[in-house]
């Protein structure tokens, strides 16, 4: 049986998701210029992977129901973009290479402002969600209330 | 606390009116037990978003949204709580007030 609160879980797991996202958003945005990294060579973009997890509580375990209709999402891996850098012809610049270019990160700022806008909005539809979820819990306190 | 139980209370008066005519039965099903039960239930949700709403303010936790949630969930409880105490004290009041 599924409950109201199995949906503000599964909204829950959303927010989770899309914080990362845009945590993930910021990271690429902060570094898009950035040439140098612990592993060496300019930063790479990340991507977050999210996957549906059947929403699975102690209870719903409990009843034998496994396979209930609702899926959390979770983030299963941050891959980064192996796209082959940005090359600038600075030979000035400290991490040139012999031939006077700088490998940048090949981060679009724009494709990056676009993901930030659907990772804000998908977050503000999951608290939509939320609240409409508690909008019919409390419609349902509301019958026989006189 | 599950909104599911909200089902229980349906099988809450049965036991306690056949009490009624056995005058005696197992104490674990009756309202007072029920309502204790849920009273704890409710308590130990609401223990639950002072602790993350607590963890929070200290910079323990920056889970802000599963804050709230827990919150609403909490109020939600409470909520429901309250409802089931009105219903009940509705019930004894027209019992009281039934002339003899």
């Amino acid at each position: 049986m599924s409950g109201f609160f199995d949906a503000l879980d599964v909204s829950a797991s959303a927010l989770s998701a899309e914080r990362l996202r845009m945590n993930t958003i910021s990271s690429n945005l902060a570094n898009a210029q950035t040439t140098r990294t612990p592993e060496g060579g300019p930063y790479r973009r990340k991507d977050p992977i999210f996957s549906a997890e059947p929403s699975r509580s102690f209870a719903s375990e409990l009843n034998g129901q496994m396979n209930l209709p609702m899926h959390k999402v979770k983030v299963v891996d941050v891959v980064s973009d192996q796209k082959a850098p940005r090359m600038v012809y600075q030979p000035d610049h400290p991490d040139a290479n012999g031939e006077g270019y700088v490998a940048y990160p090949n981060i679009n700022t724009m494709e990056e402002m676009v993901n930030l806008i659907t990772a804000s909005r998908t977050y503000e539809a999951n608290v939509t969600s939320i609240n409409v979820a508690r909008g019919m819990m409390n419609k349902a306190l509301d019958i026989g209330r006189r | 606390m599950d909104i599911s139980k909200i089902a229980g209370i349906q099988g809450i008066e049965s036991p306690s009116l056949s009490k009624f005519s056995e005058s005696k039965g197992p104490e674990s099903d009756s309202f007072s037990s029920f309502l204790d039960k849920s009273i704890n239930d409710v308590n130990d949700m609401l223990v639950d978003a002072d602790k993350k709403g607590t963890e929070l303010a200290v910079g323990k936790s920056e889970n802000l949204h599963e804050a709230m949630i827990s919150m609403e969930k909490a109020e939600t409880a409470l909520k429901l709580l309250v409802q089931v105490r009105n219903k009940a004290m509705d019930a004894y009041n027209q019992i009281i007030q039934m002339q003899v």
